[in-house]
């Protein structure tokens, strides 16, 4: 598999939190390659089942990415706009972006509302601080009749998509590689666990609303009960002027412990990172991971989480910037901790009081 | 179409979260007789259902608490500490006259040795009940007794102002709703408990309920007010058809479905992005391995005060949307 | 009862590390149980059979702490502490890991600090364990990442009848349940030790789904703010004033009727009791009452001061008296009077 051909046709496709239906066809393809169970649910998750039987494990990596929404058209026939979930002010202006109507797809540029001209001596005192959402427009470069026979009220609006970039390195910078580049990482687990022989099922789960209160994950939890729920994405991989055990090296992956986490869960996934020599860290949490781990965990009676992330630069920007070769670490890591499953799965699983 | 004595008896009834039964008694008064069973569940949402034959289930709903102020501690002169039920704001409270259940009534101040009415917190208001000490007090009001903004109903013609209309004007769209649908599909109508204090009742009625579609019915901001935070909607351009607010993202198909059904019939209606906020159709989507969820809005000026106000016209129009709706025969599924 | 008490504050169980709380608990339940089960998240379970309505008593097990972030190269712990004041830790005791290794939270002394410094509480950002180790290589020999950290205080029994000890959120409720499972009552009976609800309630989100019972009584150590100048409605409970029953919280509001039920069933049996004045907080009945079909909750409390802090003070009497109206309820059959 060819991780940039992968990510490259994952993130030219749309989803942004709530609309991820262009991207959830695109996912369906790959998932069709290597396993005919392949379905879709009410919430919109794609899921993919390979093997049989006990116990059943659950993979999820979040396919939506963050995005805007229309809220008002002026009448000029530019737009407003608002973040559905996750966006970053400050990243807009100048930004390509993709309004997608009901007619289509409409190309747009995000202009700011030069704080100079906004006419108060307030305005002008504040020139140098950031943007608000409000202070931004959205220009369609169309006039105003067009743009109100095309748009509507609620119209998701998309940064537009570009190939990612080859840095030096193995590295690589686009955007949604958050978490696009997880889903990358579950098809090539796919491949890889397609020529092993399974001793338990599993469930490969590209999940909806991750950004917006993890949605897709605690519904897909609950439709599939699995006994062990295994979460990737990304973390923050370390930049100048982050805080001390706040962000990893962006060649090694974390691995997840704190109360998110079910302690054999943890152990298991370590123990196969160092017989397997991966390059990893441990994160160590007792609050929310801010993934899908979180919601999956309290659905039903409870299930067994784990979480496994690549760290990522410039997260929610349109340069996210991830290592190749971590993500192959990943999608090894979770090849063999599947793999590792068998009869005598319950026992392993146990809390040792 | 919408009985305003009706409205105004359903706007004037006691029912702060948590305590609903009365409200629960007045809407259950207005059903009798157009639906096949009526019950309340354990968490108090009151179930109205009316059979049919398709084998679909629709649930509709709206909640009927409304905010209110909770007595937390009574002093020795006889004043009453509170503390807020749902969003209460401390500066508009002020100077204002409320209702507690048994009907004793008080009025509302602030302890103003060092500070403005805006400044004040809920922590620093109290409600004189015009009890001259504790025990004169406590023969009205006990610690957990709950208080509402007392119903100054007032009609504008088209528009109608009064506290509670966030949301028992849904209640009373909901109530016409049933008095005259049309309709094949097994239909649910739900009065739900506790939306004001974190969306708690609703989760349990769709659970217990499994619907194949919810489509609920809440109040929504205005921006059309002078210098009001921007919103599209405004008072008096259709019934809203809820797009997003910070708690939900309605599904596709559902809002296609109500636009479809807009269009098609004619009925005014208007898309609403609400940046805040938050509605039961976000606990309803939510449980168990999902359920598709939407919401129609009645746009509302100055929600959570006593005198929220909204135009008949945008809810006439969200019960023509419905009655619509539920005529047709459409099965809405979430395709790609 | 006390014994018990003394026993389960002694022990170490922060959020997401609850193992010898639950082991305690276990061995302590056993005679009592028909069956006892473990769920995935670490809830321990205990199930007296019986006929009738299905009554759940529900305590948590854990207790506020921290963990350790990071090992920086000077050997100096980074710790995490979401639950905790910043402004209680510097120059106290804690333990780390399974193996409990000693460590001190000092502070830059203040000969040495800015007048500006003197005036503000250390952040937690600012604070290191000192477990003695010379550098990062010396400190993994004994601690590692994502270990558990808990306050090193003893239980002790001071001023008049009253105890002061870490953990009285919740072990005052463990106990109390132990007490109850020794009871005989005509219901079906279950008693829920939860986990993570420092955490925002997180083991008792699963509960509800797992035992669907009729009424959950949930038996908790509830803030205690009677000091000096805090006036009455801001106080929320007081020592010594009796076991305190829950109104309203921010995640719950217990049913007029279940309030009554309990009012009723102190003054029946002559137990001193106190309404519990604040609408904030959390306790796991927040999320038990309205998962699934909605079920009834009800809260009885035990009003400790300076709760999350490394220590905490309680009152015998009060948590004698929470005792005698759970049991009280049960015995009596009130439930049935709030589930008709």
């Amino acid at each position: 598999m060819n991780y940039v051909e992968v990510i490259g046709s994952l993130t030219a496709a749309q989803g942004v939190t709530g609309n991820e239906n262009d991207v959830s066809k695109c996912v369906m393809t790959y998932f069709k390659n290597y396993t005919d169970e392949v379905w879709r649910d009410k919430a919109g998750n794609v899921f993919g089942k390979m093997g049989e039987g006990k116990p059943v494990i659950l993979v999820c990596a979040h396919m939506d990415e963050v995005g805007m929404m229309v809220t008002d058209i002026e009448d000029n026939g530019m737009l407003r706009i608002a973040s559905v979930a996750g966006v970053d002010p400050r990243v807009l202006p100048g930004s390509d972006v993709i309004i997608h109507a009901k007619t289509g797809k409409i190309k747009a540029v995000v202009g700011a509302i030069p704080p100079h001209l906004l006419n108060s001596d307030l305005a002008l005192k504040n020139a140098k601080k950031a943007y608000k959402m409000n202070e931004l427009v959205c220009d369609t470069g169309l006039c105003a009749d067009k743009v109100k026979a095309n748009v509507q009220i609620g119209d998701f609006v998309s940064f537009a998509p570009a190939k990612p970039m080859e840095l030096l390195n193995n590295r690589i910078a686009g955007k949604t590689l958050d978490d696009r580049a997880l889903v990358a990482a579950e098809i090539r687990v796919m491949e890889i666990l397609s020529k092993r022989c399974l001793g338990c099922t599993v469930i490969f789960c590209a999940t909806v609303q991750e950004e917006k209160g993890s949605l897709g994950a605690a519904l897909a939890a609950w439709g599939t009960a699995p006994d062990v729920g295994l979460a990737v994405d990304v973390c923050h991989a370390t930049t100048p002027g982050l805080g001390e055990f706040r962000s990893y090296p962006i060649e090694a992956i974390t691995i997840s412990t704190g109360c998110n986490i079910h302690p054999r869960i943890f152990e298991m996934l370590r123990d196969k990172a160092d017989e397997e020599h991966i390059n990893y860290e441990i994160s160590a949490t007792m609050l929310n991971t801010g993934t899908d781990a979180w919601d999956m965990q309290i659905q039903r009676a409870g299930i067994r989480c784990g979480l496994i992330s690549v760290p990522l630069r410039y997260m929610h920007t349109s340069v996210e910037c991830i290592s190749l070769d971590a993500l192959e670490n990943c999608a090894r890591l979770m090849a063999e901790f599947i793999a590792d499953f068998d009869e005598d799965w319950e026992e392993k699983l146990c809390f040792k009081d | 179409m919408i009985n305003r004595d009706m409205l105004k008896n359903v706007l004037e009834t006691y029912g702060p979260s948590g305590h609903e039964q009365r409200i629960s008694e007045v809407i259950k008064g207005y059903l009798n007789g157009c639906c096949d069973e009526i019950y309340n569940d354990t968490l108090g949402n009151l179930i109205a259902h009316k059979k049919g034959t398709s084998g679909k289930k629709v649930m509709l709903s709206a909640h009927m608490d409304q905010i209110g102020l909770i007595a937390v501690d009574i002093d020795e002169n006889g004043f009453i500490r509170v503390s807020n039920v749902g969003g209460v704001n401390p500066t508009i409270t002020i100077a204002r006259d409320v209702v507690f259940e048994n009907g004793t009534k008080g009025v509302v101040h602030f302890e103003t040795e060092k500070k403005k009415a805006g400044e004040a917190t809920l922590a620093e208001l109290f409600v004189d009940i015009g009890a001259s000490s504790k025990s004169e007090a406590e023969k009205c009001v006990n610690i957990g007794d709950m208080a509402v903004y007392a119903a100054h109903y007032t009609d504008m013609g088209n528009r109608i102002s009064c506290g509670a209309m966030d949301n028992r004007i849904c209640c009373a769209l909901l109530i016409t709703i049933m008095q005259n649908l049309k309709t094949e599909h097994d239909v649910y109508a739900v009065f739900t408990v506790q939306e004001e204090v974190g969306l708690r009742g609703a989760g349990a009625a769709a659970y217990a309920i499994d619907p194949d579609l919810n489509i609920n019915l809440d109040v929504t901001t205005c921006g059309d007010m002078p210098k009001a935070a921007p919103m599209s909607t405004g008072l008096g351009r259709g019934a809203a058809i809820k797009v997003m607010d910070s708690s939900v993202i309605v599904p596709e198909c559902v809002r296609r479905f109500l636009v479809d059904t807009a269009e098609e019939k004619g009925i005014t209606y208007q898309m609403e992005v609400l940046r805040g906020g938050g509605t039961d159709t976000a606990a309803v989507q939510k449980t168990k391995s999902g359920i598709l969820a939407g919401c129609v809005s009645v746009p509302t000026r100055y929600i959570h005060s006593p005198v929220e106000t909204i135009d008949m016209r945008d809810a006439e129009n969200a019960v023509a949307l419905f009655l619509a709706a539920l005529e047709k025969k459409t099965r809405i599924e979430n395709r790609t | 009862m006390l014994q018990r008490l003394e026993e389960l504050t002694n022990l170490c169980g922060v959020s997401g590390d609850e193992g010898s709380v639950r082991a305690y608990i276990k061995e302590q339940a056993a005679p009592y149980a028909d069956e006892m089960w473990v769920d995935n998240m670490g809830n321990l379970f205990v199930h007296k059979k019986g006929n009738g309505k299905k009554i759940v008593v529900c305590a948590h097990m854990d207790e506020v702490g921290m963990m350790v972030r990071g090992i920086r190269d000077d050997g100096l712990l980074v710790y995490q502490a979401p639950d905790i004041d910043a402004g209680v830790v510097v120059s106290k005791r804690v333990l780390i890991g399974k193996n409990k290794v000693p460590g001190v939270i000092g502070a830059k002394a203040i000969h040495l600090q800015t007048d500006e410094e003197f005036e503000k509480i250390m952040p937690h950002e600012k604070l290191y364990i000192d477990i003695g180790a010379k550098d990062k290589a010396d400190a993994e020999k004994h601690v590692k990442k994502g270990e558990y950290i808990c306050f090193d205080t003893k239980f002790e029994r001071f001023g008049d009848g009253l105890i002061r000890a870490k953990a009285l959120d919740d072990r005052t409720g463990c106990a109390i349940i132990l007490e109850m499972l020794k009871q005989d009552y005509d219901c079906d009976f279950y008693a829920a030790f939860t986990v993570q609800e420092e955490r925002g309630l997180r083991g008792a989100s699963v509960v509800a789904y797992a035992l669907e019972g009729d009424l959950t009584l949930i038996i908790e150590g509830t803030t205690a703010n009677d000091m000096p100048k805090v006036p009455s409605h801001k106080s929320v409970t007081t020592v010594g004033d009796g076991a305190a029953i829950t109104i309203m919280d921010a995640r719950t509001i217990t049913l007029p009727k279940m309030v009554n039920a309990l009012k009723e069933t102190a003054q029946k049996h002559d137990i001193p009791y106190q309404m519990r004045k604040g609408t904030k907080g959390g306790t796991d009945a927040g999320v038990i009452h309205k998962a699934g079909k909605g079920s009834i909750t009800g809260g009885i409390s035990v009003p400790c001061r300076y709760i999350h802090s490394t220590i905490s003070v309680c009152s015998e009497q009060d948590f004698v008296n929470a005792f005698r109206l759970a049991d009280a309820f049960i015995k009596d059959k009130k439930y049935e009077e709030v589930l008709s």
